[in-house]
């Protein structure tokens, strides 16, 4: 017979429950989004970071393009309405295009009666200002900071020709067959088109915030630090979207993105935190699994850390972590371990590609062999705030194989000034990219790597050197991902990358959203995306 | 007085001048390289050096800084190096938004940290005042982020009373009685560790004047004990009151740039935050500068206060 303390106690707990459950509840009361997409309404999407610019040659991150890409359209574009595969390349502003046998020339055929909203015409001339804006020095309107940025897609183009009024050609100095996966990929080097009267009228320093282009929707305002507004392009050449408006809304902090969702102040979410994915799901979220996203979490090495100059070394700090374990406990299993830098989704991805395997005992007998008692080894791992939990597990790791390692993490913004200026007791630092195309080997090679003179300190840096150029000068589709691969698996012998995991969760949606879809790709498409009332 | 007044203000000038040279040099002794972060990788030392030129980063530094002084004066503070927009357009408005959220948090932690203080006082060594005083112990270690974070949590998500986060309503159109919603919630939290300091520092103050030897005559001679607190405590510690709080306006403005990332308030926090992830020199330093200068005219004004309050210090000094 339980005492009458102990009946008040439980039933306290059993109303309290009850309660707790009753306030849980309502956060499910959004309206379901149903099957039948809706034209009309506000869509609203929170976003980790502030955004760059919107000017598409001066821009330099996911969630800029993100918004940008729906201002401005880029010559081919990629079908973004399946969640898997890799997207298929699809007419945008040029109907059809051309490719010549050794992949130097591209000609695209340009669509007509396309009009900026601006109300000028979108022709050959107006894609040869753009190209001529970073690429040609004698132009009027030739851009230093927008020519640096492009360089990275646009750095080998020999010659731009305008073979009619609406017929456009891009010649290469060697075989560039990623071109076009190139041109609507992107994160910086946007190739989406301007209008050149808007260039004119408000200045370089003036189109990131007057954006006008072609796209399915317009700029309204930027309030910085507060939101973006879209409206829909009333005068858009292509299909209407179903959305009258995207409001954008900068939400740094992981939890008060989340509670952002939760309470419907936005529909949508990017970076959605591991620990929040079930709980949202439980309550009625679509937190969307996706294992093709292009999308790579490594460390890179500090060469000008001494320790990190001997192969041994390395090797044996990418034996010393299970990258599995990593992925299944930090990131709940919300993630992928990599074994290689070519990311999941990237067109030459090979699931059974393995750097080093997960072996203490050999990392352990690899460090003696460099001459290091344990405990002797030390440097610190730079991450950012989000990633301090995967730097203290890959800390723990190295302890066990006998290196020191200490941890530094930043807010993401100062985290990427601080790794623009190593110091020799820095030893790894967090990295984020990826890309479908396979030539980002040869991109993050020369970012982690041949810029920071690390080539110098491998005995088989030549041999990748060599097969990275055989592949980026490849002209030939059949054998491109071959060729790639093998890059990869070269560049892997080095030690130079430390390939950790890719996200397989990213964006939540609320229930009164319909036809999200996370494509294999860095971004989205929002044209198909429809609000319940 | 107003000769008080003027004369301090006079003295603000080469106060501002000192704070800008700081404020400028360190910031261009940072490690930061603004051309190395902003721009993509494949650059030729012939493009790196045109951009240096382009934003002015070829000159002595002594040039720079008179040409950000004049920029200050002139049009407030130049361009952006990463927005390439001008710093005041940048600045200002987010200014502005911080000092909306600065007041309010500055309104609440006075008049409840004297509510409780006061009332924590006359209930010396009682029930009332145990408790409270240990409230405020464990407030006070309370980390604002945290802090804000359950705020959020309990009134946003749980209780669903106030918005979780922003200035406006996204789909509303923005009020007035809007942004006192989306208000709340932040100004508690930034408020927190102030009110808790003057609630300490009120609660203090009475005790002492309670037990000080004017307040004895006082009794001595038969006055009421509401009367005494009302007309002689209350007077008397006014001053160190306003003292007090001109000081923790201080450390509300600190604690507003943490409220600001976690309720994304868009305020000079968030602003600062983003340029110094861009090494946006001439953000960084317009922002702090006027953060600086508001830190100095609260001072002003809370010295003015206090010689209008204590005619000592107005005899005194004259």
């Amino acid at each position: 017979m339980p005492s009458p303390k102990r009946t008040m106690l439980a039933w306290t707990a059993v109303v309290t429950s009850l309660v707790l459950a009753l306030a849980g509840c309502g956060s499910v009361t959004g309206a379901v989004a149903g099957t039948q997409p809706r034209d009309g309404g506000t869509l609203i999407v929170g976003q980790y970071q502030e955004v760059t610019q919107f000017d598409p040659n001066r821009q330099y991150s996911w969630e800029t393009w993100r918004i940008d890409r729906n201002i401005y359209e880029t010559l081919v574009d990629e079908d973004l309405s399946s969640a898997t595969g890799v997207p298929e390349i699809v007419p945008r502003l040029a109907t059809s295009w051309t490719v010549s046998p050794d992949a130097t020339t591209y000609t695209f055929q340009l669509r007509q009666g396309v009009q900026f909203s601006d109300g000028t015409p979108f022709d050959a001339e107006a894609v040869r200002f753009n190209v001529r804006r970073f690429t040609d020095p004698s132009f009027e309107y030739y851009d230093e900071v927008s020519a640096a940025t492009m360089s990275l897609v646009y750095g080998d183009l020999a010659s731009f020709d305008v073979v009619d009024d609406h017929t456009v050609r891009y010649t290469f100095t060697h075989p560039f067959l990623d071109f076009l996966r190139q041109i609507p990929n992107s994160g910086n080097a946007a190739s989406g088109i301007f209008s050149p009267e808007a260039l004119k009228k408000y200045g370089q320093d003036g189109l990131a915030d007057h954006p006008v282009g072609t796209g399915p929707f317009v700029f309204t305002e930027r309030v910085r630090g507060d939101h973006t507004t879209l409206e829909r392009n009333p005068g858009y050449w292509g299909q209407r979207p179903h959305l009258d408006k995207v409001i954008f809304k900068p939400i740094g902090d992981d939890q008060g993105r989340v509670a952002a969702l939760r309470t419907g102040t936005v529909d949508v979410i990017s970076r959605v935190p591991p620990d929040s994915v079930s709980t949202l799901e439980e309550d009625g979220f679509a937190v969307p699994e996706n294992r093709g996203a292009p999308q790579i979490i490594y460390y890179s090495f500090n060469f000008g850390n001494p320790y990190l100059r001997d192969q041994r070394v390395r090797q044996a700090i990418i034996q010393a972590v299970d990258r599995k374990q990593l992925a299944a406990t930090i990131y709940k299993g919300h993630a992928e371990a990599a074994t290689s830098i070519v990311n999941q989704g990237n067109e030459a991805y090979d699931a059974s590609a393995v750097d080093y395997p997960f072996d203490p005992a050999a990392a352990k007998t690899l460090l003696a062999e460099a001459g290091y008692q344990p405990g002797q080894v030390k440097f610190t791992i730079l991450s950012d705030t989000t990633g301090q939990p995967t730097a203290e597990y890959v800390q723990q790791s190295l302890t066990a194989v006998g290196i020191d390692a200490s941890v530094q993490s930043f807010e993401w913004i100062t985290y990427g000034t601080r790794t623009a200026n190593l110091q020799p007791q820095d030893g790894l630092y967090l990295g984020e990219w990826g890309y479908v195309a396979p030539s980002w080997v040869a991109i993050a090679h020369d970012h982690t790597v041949v810029e920071h003179g690390g080539d110098a300190f491998s005995a088989t840096g030549a041999a990748t050197v060599q097969a990275i150029d055989a592949a980026a000068g490849n002209p030939d589709p059949a054998g491109a991902t071959r060729l790639w691969q093998a890059a990869a698996r070269a560049w892997a012998k080095d030690a130079t990358i430390f390939p950790l995991l890719s996200f397989n969760r990213y964006y939540a949606v609320a229930p009164r959203v319909g036809g999200f879809v996370w494509p294999q790709q860095n971004h989205y498409d929002l044209s198909r995306v429809w609000v319940a009332d | 007085m107003v000769r008080r007044i003027l004369s301090r203000l006079a003295g603000l000038a080469p106060l501002l001048f000192v704070i800008s040279l700081l404020v400028f040099f360190i910031a261009q002794a940072g490690p930061a390289d603004p051309v190395k972060d902003v721009l993509s990788q494949r650059m030729s030392a012939e493009q790196i050096e045109q951009i240096r030129a382009a934003y002015g980063l070829d000159r002595p530094a002594w040039e720079q800084y008179l040409t950000w002084l004049k920029d200050i004066v002139t049009d407030g503070g130049g361009l952006s190096f990463s927005a390439r927009s001008p710093v005041s357009g940048i600045v200002f408005p987010a200014f502005v938004n911080t000092l909306i959220l600065g007041a309010a948090a500055t309104v609440l932690s006075v008049v409840l940290g004297v509510a409780i203080g006061f009332v924590s006082g006359i209930r010396h060594g009682r029930a009332a005042d145990r408790v409270v005083m240990l409230l405020v112990q464990i407030g006070s270690n309370l980390p604002v982020y945290w802090f804000g974070l359950v705020v959020i949590w309990l009134t946003a998500v749980r209780w669903k009373w106030l918005p979780p986060g922003g200035m406006h309503d996204l789909r509303g159109d923005g009020g007035f009685g809007d942004l006192l919603l989306h208000l709340i919630a932040p100004a508690v939290a930034a408020s927190l560790v102030s009110m808790l300091i003057i609630a300490r520092f009120v609660r203090a103050a009475v005790i002492e004047s309670e037990q000080s030897d004017y307040v004895r005559t006082y009794r001595s001679q038969g006055f009421g004990r509401a009367a005494i607190l009302g007309k002689h405590i209350g007077r008397n510690i006014l001053s160190p009151i306003v003292n007090t709080t001109g000081l923790t306006v201080g450390s509300v403005i600190t604690g507003v740039v943490f409220v600001e990332t976690i309720f994304s308030w868009p305020g000079i926090g968030t602003v600062l935050l983003n340029a110094i992830g861009g090494s946006d020199y001439p953000v960084i330093q317009s922002g702090i500068l006027l953060v600086a200068a508001t830190f100095v005219v609260v001072n002003l004004i809370t010295d003015v206060l206090l010689d209008l309050l204590d005619p000592r210090l107005r005899h005194g000094g004259a």
